[in-house]
């Protein structure tokens, strides 16, 4: 079975950063993912992140072709906030960090506990397998 | 630069990629190839590749994510946060 893994919004930045500066966890996650060895979950919140980070450095076409290789990609998969992940919080009781929480339900709607970030909430709250760099 | 070759069709319509095309693209049996017709009269073979195998840098000149920035981006799709 093919592992699965939710990324957030700086390993989406690496995605398509110069290969030598990315972390060597991000260049081996860039090889799974291009082989076909594990897909990778964007929370649609990351992807409002990353939008956010371009948009101020005047860099929204280069976002929008990123975007298009994303939705391009079979073991790429966009997910939608969407009332699945609602009915998830509601059960949820660890934190009501509202952004944290929402990609935490993201793992859980996918059935992973594997996260790629340095955020350590997600390890220590959330009990998530926390790949960081 | 454009290299032809010919080769016979064998009866179920297989051809093969000439060893020497294969090392350069690197194709292995790893590998998938797009057929593309054109016009009805050409087809087209290209290696099958990763949309993020393309190699062109998008975000180059953009530093990656602060702490800061990371906090700021949340904050601004949650402001009551915190």
């Amino acid at each position: 079975m093919v592992e699965k893994a939710i990324i957030d919004a700086q390993v989406l930045f690496y995605f398509h950063y110069e290969y030598e500066k990315i972390p060597l966890i991000l260049q081996q996650l860039k090889k799974k993912v291009i082989n076909g060895e594990i897909t990778v979950i964007l929370p649609i919140i990351a992807i409002a992140e990353l939008l956010w980070k371009m948009r101020r450095a005047g860099k929204t076409s280069a976002f929008k072709e990123a975007l298009n290789r994303w939705q391009n990609s079979e073991n790429i998969i966009i997910d939608d906030f969407n009332l699945e992940i609602i009915n998830l919080m509601i059960k949820n009781t660890e934190s009501h960090e509202l952004h944290d929480e929402i990609i935490a339900m993201t793992c859980k709607k996918y059935n992973t506990n594997i996260i790629y970030s340095t955020d350590k909430k997600f390890e220590e709250i959330f009990k998530l397998q926390l790949r960081s760099w | 630069m454009t290299k032809k070759i010919t080769q016979k069709v064998s009866s179920n319509g297989r051809i093969v990629i000439p060893k020497e095309w294969r090392d350069k693209l690197a194709i292995d049996d790893k590998n998938e190839v797009e057929l593309e017709l054109k016009d009805d009269k050409t087809i087209l073979v290209k290696k099958k590749i990763h949309p993020l195998e393309i190699e062109d840098d998008l975000f180059k000149g953009v530093t990656p994510f602060t702490e800061k920035e990371l906090e700021e981006a949340k904050n601004s799709l949650f402001s009551d946060e915190k």
